[in-house]
């Protein structure tokens, strides 16, 4: 049986017929604190799973696998990866909110709210990724003109996410559905804009 | 607001005299603070409703209405030659879909239906939609109930032109009023449904009604109407005999209550009921075939029955019944051309069978409660009918040394059954597609019925919206309220009619004179389409030039004008109802592609010409019988009842 950190070999002591992947997981974490990083995904004989999956990792047993392999990434790698994939994060979100708006707009609600929860989640990931951009970007962001764009975008975000959840409570369709067509396109514009002025700082 | 737009909007609004009057009345309560008036950035007027909880619904986009409303329509319509939009809101999705309507065929293809008229006078305050409303495509319906909506939209239908219909929701108003709207929805579909049978039964029998009409002029034209009935029972019950199989357990009863209640009964019960020494006051009689006419085989004699009867019905029962007679009409056949000259005959529904007329007149003479009994409405013991009735003569017809009434019945039931219907007690019944279609007819007209309904049947499966109770005891509980029905219908009977059968004599001959040109017309445009299609067969109509274009569009207009006699082509339609019907849609057709070429067009205008000779050749000697008949009569005046010939 081989365990993988990162692509490195990895020696745990005391792994027996009972250990199962979460103890195994929960080990490493261990081990890791202080470091900054903590595991993001594991691989078990090539499929990967989820550290949150609790229920499913604490019943598999590690010796039932050849190759356990753990991913283990910092907040600041990851808030990086985030601002690396953000163009095509974004893209999907405009293609969800516009997916929403268009069923709104013919009284297919149940498909709508489907991808409204999508859209609301995706604008969760965005916001948390601008506000933890100075963690991973705190010599670029302390360009004045860029962390003033950072500011005056989350205050539009939340300034329309609070009308388009009023709007949702009302069951008002028609103004959710206004919103994420005509508000959210040009925030998602500018997002794009600080997201590579952020990115291209660093470069 | 803008009051000069209002009223210019309001002008335009006298197009629709029903939607005017509602919106005229509700006009004076009109108040704003229910409605909020925005301009969207787009420029146009946009619409909220604030509900009682003060929750604001947007009716259209605050960006962009018209964008939106385009979006809307290209999402549900798919070039249907009919489309009911259900909610008007501010108009936008309406003059889209107008848009949209690539085939132009006759009567209105798009039906507005608006539940509240506080948004539709908002839409008359905010917009100028004055060409929308002037638009003969349009049919509005502004503030009606569910089941007003659905009579409405089937009366203005030209169900002949009507290929496929889109049922298409504005959303705001569908989820506002989402449970009208469901009713509606449920209606049309039940409309439809019918209509399509409607459609089916005139393309088998419509030559059948038709030829009946002109045969039974002469003897019905002078007979009392119905109409001298309505509401001359007020208040008092009145037991409409179906002939359902469970007749058999209670008709007995219906003695107690002879010449108390009126007893109206459907034509096939009535040999079941002399059978048992009841007679019913009225009986019914409507269907054109020669088969129904068998219900009254060995019943002929009973003077004491009123028969009311439709003028489309069998001759033989005119001719072969011996008691008193009464006259009523569906609306349709030659009551258009005799309405006129004569005292009314009375107008009842009827929705394919007898007992939905017979109701019709009882609850048109006043009565309540109306009590039903033999309402089966399905299949029970085995049997379609009370014992008795002629489709057990026809069974009987079948029946061998290998097979018997029981097992003929059992077949036909066994092929046609197949809807079920548990009940309360837990027993299963059985009905077929058509007995469903009139269980749920009845069911809509009870709840629409002010009077209370009973259903005394004793058995199956109308239980809707209708009080069940045993018969014996709607007796018991009734019996105070009588009333003289002999009495009442005697007095019915003897009044003179009025009916001017000069005027109808010289209206018949005004159709003769014109079937006559059309004949002569016809002939001459049939050899020009011949030789049109000879020389210019390929063309495109528009590089037709000369002396071959006028004549193009002379027949062409000539055509047309054939199709829009308001008396003749009904009766042209109904004799070649299937050609008809096809012709109506191949002409949507011809007409919408730019590439029709003349020989398309000379073909089918030919095909319609041979099809008028054929009527031709049908109806003048139907028409020059009834006028020969009438004029026997005018000189004898024998006909049957008194009347004052005007």
């Amino acid at each position: 049986m081989e365990i993988l950190l990162n692509g490195n070999s990895l020696e745990v002591e005391g792994i027996d017929a009972e250990v199962t992947v979460l103890q195994l997981v929960k080990t490493v974490e261990e081990s890791l604190k202080g470091s900054g990083s903590s595991i993001v995904e594991l691989l078990l004989d090539g499929t990967s799973y989820c550290p949150d999956e609790t229920d499913k990792i604490g019943a598999l047993k590690v010796v039932d696998f050849a190759k356990v392999e753990l991913v283990a990434v910092s907040a600041v790698e990851m808030i990086q990866a985030a601002f690396e994939d953000g163009d095509a994060g974004i893209t999907h979100l405009e293609g969800v909110a516009q997916q929403a708006s268009s069923e709104l707009r013919i009284g297919k609600i149940k498909s709508a709210m489907d991808h409204y929860i999508e859209f609301v989640d995706g604008v969760e990931w965005l916001v948390t990724m601008l506000n933890n951009a100075d963690r991973a970007f705190a010599a670029n962001m302390a360009e004045s003109s860029v962390e003033s764009e950072r500011q005056g975008l989350l205050g539009r975000i939340n300034e329309q996410m609070a009308a388009v959840k009023s709007a949702q409570e009302s069951e008002d369709w028609v103004g959710v559905a206004d919103i994420l067509e005509y508000e959210f396109p040009d925030i998602f514009s500018d997002a794009r804009k600080l997201i590579e002025a952020i990115l291209g700082s660093s470069s | 607001m803008n009051e000069e737009l209002f009223n210019r909007n309001l002008n335009a609004l006298r197009r629709h005299p029903n939607v005017f009057s509602v919106v005229a009345a509700a006009a004076r309560n009109w108040r704003q603070e229910s409605y909020s008036f925005e301009t969207a950035k787009s420029g146009q007027p946009t619409l909220g409703f604030s509900d009682e909880n003060k929750r604001l619904i947007s009716y259209h986009s605050r960006y962009d209405p018209v964008k939106e409303a385009e979006k809307q329509i290209q999402a549900s319509f798919q070039g249907q030659t009919h489309a009911m939009l259900l909610g008007f809101g501010l108009g936008y999705m309406a003059e889209a879909l107008l848009k949209e309507f690539k085939q132009r065929v006759n009567g209105p293809q798009l039906f507005v239906i608006e539940p509240d008229a506080g948004v539709f006078i908002s839409a008359l305050k905010s917009r100028d939609l004055s060409r929308f409303l002037l638009d003969e495509r349009v049919a509005l319906v502004v503030g009606m109930t569910a089941d007003e909506v659905g009579d409405l939209w089937s009366a203005s239908l030209d169900w002949t032109a009507m290929e496929r219909l889109a049922l298409i929701d504005h959303p705001p108003s569908v989820g506002r009023f989402k449970m009208y709207f469901e009713r509606v929805i449920e209606k049309i579909r039940y409309l439809c449904n019918r209509s399509k049978g409607n459609l089916v039964t005139l393309m088998h029998a419509g030559f059948e009604f038709h030829s009946n009409y002109f045969a039974n002029l002469a003897a019905g034209f002078a007979l009392p109407g119905v109409e001298r009935l309505f509401d001359r029972f007020k208040g008092t019950p009145a037991i409409v005999v179906a002939a359902g199989p469970s007749l058999d357990k209670n008709m007995h009863l219906l003695a107690q209550v002879k010449g108390k209640f009126p007893i109206v009964a459907v034509d096939t019960a009535l040999r079941q009921l002399v059978a048992n020494g009841i007679k019913p006051d009225i009986v019914c009689a409507a269907d054109p075939s020669y088969e129904n006419s068998l219900d009254f085989v060995g019943v002929e004699n009973e003077t004491e029955v009123i028969l009311a009867v439709e003028p489309m019905t069998h001759p033989d029962i005119f001719t072969s019944f011996k008691g008193p007679l009464m006259l009523m009409t569906f609306g349709g056949g030659l009551q258009p051309i005799c309405k006129d000259l004569r005292e009314p005959v009375g107008t009842l529904g009827c929705w394919g069978s007898i007992a939905t007329t017979v109701f019709d007149l009882v609850r048109r003479m006043g009565a309540d409660p109306i009590i039903f009994v033999g309402l089966d409405l399905s299949f029970q013991d085995g049997r379609l009918h009370a014992r008795g009735s002629y489709s057990d003569d026809i069974f009987y017809e079948k029946v061998h040394q290998f097979t018997s009434i029981e097992h003929e019945s059992a077949e036909y039931i066994n092929t046609r059954g197949a809807v079920k219907f548990g009940r309360a007690d837990g027993s299963i019944l059985f009905t077929d597609q058509n007995m469903k279609l009139y269980k749920d007819w009845f069911e809509d007209q009870f709840r629409q019925t002010k009077a209370k309904v009973i259903n005394a049947t004793e058995g199956g499966v109308v239980d809707k919206y209708v009080e069940l109770m045993p018969l014996a005891r709607v007796i018991e509980t009734w019996s105070h309220k009588s009333a003289p029905v002999a009495e009442i219908l005697k007095s019915a009977l003897e009044k003179p009619v009025t009916a001017d059968v000069q005027a109808l004599l010289s209206r018949l001959g005004q159709f003769r004179k014109t079937m006559s040109q059309n004949q002569s017309a016809a002939r001459r445009a049939v050899a020009i389409c011949r030789r049109l299609i000879v020389t210019s067969a390929d063309l495109p109509v528009d590089r037709l030039e000369g002396k071959s274009r006028a004549e193009f569009f002379d027949i062409l207009q000539l055509h047309d004008q054939i199709c829009s006699d308001k008396d003749l082509f009904p009766w042209f339609s109904i004799h070649q109802t299937r050609y008809i019907t096809r012709h109506t849609m191949d002409v949507v057709n011809l007409r919408a592609s730019a590439t029709t070429t003349v020989g398309q067009w000379m073909q089918q205008i030919s095909e319609f010409f041979a099809a008028l000779e054929r009527f031709h050749e049908y109806q003048i000697p139907l028409l020059d019988k009834a006028v020969e008949e009438l004029n026997r009569q005018n000189k004898s005046k024998t006909v049957r009842g008194s009347y004052c010939n005007e």
